[in-house]
């Protein structure tokens, strides 16, 4: 009796110590919301007047080619805040500070001001250099897509440019038209990509997509062919059309794997190039290895979801490597293994589980969180968000420097705008991948229930001795002269490895005598 | 206190009876390989290098040497010649010891070596692969060699052949699948008209390979009988 | 008389109680830090999203990792035409990083055997009495190196067993004794290269070549020795 009093003491104050520590996070995060749906202007403060100084401009000027970007910043700034917009070199003033923010890694602030000089496009000469900087950007950091793709670019004339800026705006103009189904314009844009652009081979993958979208396999499957055979960066040392490439192979494979035919799906799956240790690479070993496990090959999927053991995809939420691996020692008849797999599941996923039961908010479960954000578009807007809180404590180391010109408060009210809009947006999206991936836990958890059960089953299955016999497996011989190198794991992971483990373990299945064959 | 002692061991006895009963399941515990089709697979190779002769108190050679070897399989090499030309630099202790002490030395071990030509079976049983740095990697193979040949030494400007049984390890590193690296340490022991004599070598060099079999061959064989 | 059942468990539970509180607090002040506000009220925003691309390591969770190492060692000083000495040498290291240590100190004695040609030279002075030659022998030597460790791999032997093997530079600066027969110390350099073979999470084999470059305090020349060695290597500390 003592201890069950105990125990519900115990339980009661767990309760109220998640509502207490619930209340400081829920506050927090009310006012966040608050502040990201308000509507409400920001507070003008007082703006200090300043005088032209003339020989600002110059002096700012000097400072950027000397490298010397935090003062280049200032004086640019200060010649923006006192210029005449009419000024002839204002615009160029802009694109400066643009530089001299990019050189301090405000990229965000860059972006800004690149866009301005874009889109007033009162200096033509300037244009294709800020166009220039913003596809750069586009291509390598995290950014704003809603400003630079839909305000600047889309449904916008730029005149003459350079080909690879040509490409690049063409590229986006028809994307953004193919999203809001305007599919003949947007092909009229693609028209205008040369073939030997990486941005020819994002727009043969868009008009892939499309194809999919409305059901036309064929076609899809024939335009993702195209990508990954297009002239284009032959011997792969761009990453920006290798990633287009891979994509594209990632879309054939699972267009394949979708019409099961799992052999031609692992040979496009093997095609995939390693260019980072990404979600979109674990994503492609459980893949993989659901692919191997079809056509039999247990081995070499058991090897597959070993590789996503490896700490930089250990983060990463893919309860199905779980179950794969269950079945496939289930099918082994390896049944402590197969439990062990359920227990893993269960010691990983318990407590998010609870949470979702007691309807904890979703983005409090750490696990949601980081599965509802590991891919699409809301990872972009999560790697965004987080790139305007690192470049917001970039602006705080040199505020003391910017102060006299106010540079840092301008800063600060660009990024908080920036991050205001972008948590808005971040919520609107999160809501549904969290519910998604919520429902995927769930689901995840239903089928290893199953698992557990069907293990549990065939533990005791009743085979008559007389029938019964193990399979005849063959020992693991291991050539010491062979034209493939051996390599036993032993904890490490190689990343060039990653791809090529297996795992050899014999079957323990009895079989019955009038079925024959021998297990897997 | 006595009698829970024994309470606590008759009790215990059936969970270690039951304990060494339990199946033993780490025989056949899965095993983990990466199998990876080999980077770099040599056929003809020819080999140049630069070594040194260290041991010998009176000189120290520099060394010039070139070979051949042809390479049977993964594991199996036959270094069919391995050439190698001694420039021998004067450490002047014949000079100190003729200053000094007014001895002059007489050479008993036979001479200094000049040429040396061996063949040589050759044993590669390692390959792997290093990280630079963590930054970047280098494929690497480990082999062993043993032979003979002749050797050459001079004497009073007199040059006389002997025979010499010769064993060493070295190390290659790849750069391109058709130049490598390599790092040789090689003991000769030289069968003269005294007590054999031993030559110690270090030798580093540069190795060019044709190589014209199937590249795919390791990729679709999976290796292993199982 | 107490049983196992009776006041000894109600106490523990009792004590086990009056502990749990204190943890809970403490377990949910730092879940409430972990999940407080960052700017964007987003929660766990540093650990979402996908990693950042970069550039690719090779290799990850290396298996071994050393921190305090003990050398012991055995080799010899070859390279003397009138004394070969056999050395044995022990010695500390803290290794900072994967790829930087300090070899603390190393301390390296030295027995020496006459070569054949110092008892020939000996034999034939004494004989034409010419006195004793003096002939400079190393007893010991100190050095601390710093070492740089860019090479760590891995390779199959006979494709059945895998070997971790790591290649080091070191330099740094040594103290040398010798008998010239006055004893003197010379100060110095010493540099050099090894290759450390794994053989279990605490215990690895290296070679080392290396180079004694030094300035004899009695003989007024630079002197160099060859030391070639190779011990074991006994580290703790590390990753365990």
């Amino acid at each position: 009796m003592k201890r069950f009093i105990a125990l519900a003491a115990l339980l009661a104050f767990e309760n109220a110590a998640f509502a207490q520590d619930q209340a400081p996070a829920q506050q927090a995060q009310e006012q966040a919301q608050k502040q990201a749906e308000s509507t409400d202007e920001a507070q003008i403060d007082e703006v200090r007047e300043l005088e032209l100084d003339p020989a600002v401009f110059d002096n700012a000027l000097e400072d950027f080619y000397a490298k010397n970007y935090a003062d280049g910043a200032k004086g640019f700034y200060a010649f923006i805040r006192t210029a005449n917009a009419t000024d002839e070199r204002f615009e160029w003033a802009q694109f400066f500070l643009a530089e001299c923010l990019k050189g301090l890694g405000l990229y965000h602030g860059a972006v800004q001001y690149y866009y301005l000089v874009a889109k007033t496009r009162s200096r033509p000469e300037i244009l294709p250099m800020a166009l220039g900087r913003l596809e750069e950007i586009s291509r390598t950091r995290p950014f704003d897509e809603n400003l630079v793709f839909e305000d600047l670019l889309y449904d916008s004339e730029f005149g003459f440019l350079p080909e690879n800026l040509t490409n690049w705006v063409q590229y986006v103009q028809g994307y953004y038209d193919y999203r809001n189904d305007f599919i003949e314009w947007g092909n009229r844009h693609f028209d205008q990509v040369k073939n030997d652009s990486p941005y020819f081979l994002k727009a043969l993958y868009v008009k892939g997509v499309y194809a999919l979208k409305k059901r036309k396999d064929d076609e899809a499957l024939a335009l993702f062919d195209a990508v990954v055979h297009a002239d284009v960066d032959k011997d792969g040392t761009d990453l920006f059309a290798q990633d287009a490439k891979n994509q594209a192979h990632l879309a054939m494979a699972r267009l394949l794997y979708d019409m099961q035919e799992w052999k031609k799906a692992l040979d496009e799956y093997d095609q995939v190039k390693q260019i980072d240790l990404s979600f979109n690479q674990a994503q492609l070993l459980l893949e993989k290895a659901w692919t191997q496990y079809h056509l039999g090959e247990y081995r070499k999927a058991m090897g597959l979801l070993h590789a996503l053991r490896a700490p930089s995809y250990s983060r990463f939420f893919l309860p199905d490597a779980f179950t794969l691996r269950g079945i496939i020692f289930k099918q082994l008849c390896h049944f402590i293994p197969a439990k062990r797999s359920v227990r893993e599941f269960r010691s990983t996923f318990g407590r998010p589980l609870q949470d979702l039961r007691r309807r904890v908010p979703l983005e409090n479960i750490r696990v949601v969180s980081r599965g509802a954000t590991q891919d699409g578009l809301i990872a972009r807007r999560t790697e965004l968000l987080r790139s305007l809180e690192r470049e917001g404590e970039i602006i705080d180391k040199h505020d003391s420097a910017w102060s006299d010109v106010e540079l840092d408060k301008h800063l600060r009210r660009l990024y908080e705008l920036e991050l205001r809009e972008q948590a808005r947006l971040w919520r609107i999206e999160f809501k549904t991948a969290s519910d998604n991936t919520g429902l995927e836990l769930l689901e995840s958890e239903e089928q290893m229930n199953l698992l557990d059960y069907e293990v549990g089953l065939d533990i005791f299955k009743r085979l008559k001795a007389e029938e019964a016999r193990l399979g005849a497996e063959k020992p693991l011989v291991i050539p010491y002269d062979s034209e493939n190198v051996y390599y036993e794991f032993d904890t490490e992971f190689w990343n060039d490895e990653l791809h090529s483990y297996e795992f050899f373990v014999n079957s323990r299945c009895f079989e019955a005598a009038s079925a024959g064959g021998t297990a897997k | 206190m006595r009698r829970c002692l024994f309470v606590l061991a008759l009790s215990l006895a059936p969970v270690v009876a039951h304990a060494e009963a339990q199946p033993d399941i780490e025989t056949d515990a899965p095993r983990v390989f990466s199998i990876q089709p080999r980077p770099y697979r040599l056929g003809h190779e020819f080999s140049l290098g630069l070594g040194v002769l260290p041991l010998d108190a009176f000189y120290k050679g520099a060394v010039i040497g070139a070979g051949y070897t042809y390479h049977f399989s993964d594991f199996w090499a036959w270094e069919m010649a391995n050439l190698n030309y001694s420039l021998n630099i004067d450490t002047g202790l014949e000079a100190e010891l003729l200053d000094r002490y007014g001895v002059r030395p007489v050479d008993s071990a036979g001479g200094k070596i000049t040429l040396i030509g061996t063949t040589n079976l050759v044993v590669k049983p390692l390959f792997g692969k290093f990280s630079v740095f963590n930054l970047s990697k280098v494929f690497a193979e480990t082999y062993f060699v043993a032979g003979g040949g002749p050797i050459r030494l001079e004497r009073d400007g007199r040059g006389t052949f002997y025979f010499t049984a010769d064993i060493g390890v070295g190390i290659r590193f790849w750069v391109v699948k058709a130049f490598s690296i390599r790092f040789d340490v090689r003991d000769y022991l030289i069968f003269n008209d005294a007590l054999p004599q031993n030559a110690l070598m270090f030798m580093i060099g540069a190795s060019f390979n044709y190589w014209n079999g199937d590249d795919n061959k390791a990729v679709k064989s999976n290796g292993g009988a199982y | 008389m107490r049983t196992f059942r009776e006041l000894g468990l109600h106490g523990l539970a009792l004590r086990f109680t009056c502990c749990v509180p204190v943890v809970l607090c403490a377990i949910a002040f730092t879940a409430s830090a972990a999940r407080a506000d960052s700017r964007t009220g987003v929660p766990f925003l540093d650990e979402l999203g996908q990693r950042e691309q970069g550039q690719l390591e090779v290799l990850q969770n290396r298996k071994y990792n050393l921190l305090n190492e003990l050398i012991i060692e055995v080799g010899g000083l070859p390279a003397d035409a009138y004394n070969k000495g056999l050395t044995i040498t022990g010695g500390y290291a803290l290794h900072f990083s994967q790829f930087v240590a300090w070899e603390v100190g190393t301390f390296t004695y030295s027995y020496n055997i006459d070569s054949g040609l110092k008892e020939k030279l000996v034999r034939v002075v004494n004989l034409y009495g010419l006195g004793t030659p003096q002939l400079p022998e190393i007893n010991w030597f100190v050095t601390s190196n710093l070492v740089l460790k860019p090479i760590y791999g891995k390779q199959a032997i006979f494709n059945r067993n895998v070997i971790h093997v790591e290649a080091f530079l070191l330099a740094g600066p040594a103290i040398v004794n010798r008998s010239t027969p006055d004893t003197e110390f010379s100060i110095g350099a010493n540099f050099g290269a090894g290759l450390r073979f794994w053989l279990s999470k605490h215990t690895s084999l290296r070679i080392d070549i290396q180079e004694l470059l030094f300035y004899g305090s009695n003989t007024k020349e630079i002197e160099t020795a060859l030391h070639l060695h190779a011990g074991f290597g006994f580290a703790f500390g590390g990753d365990e």
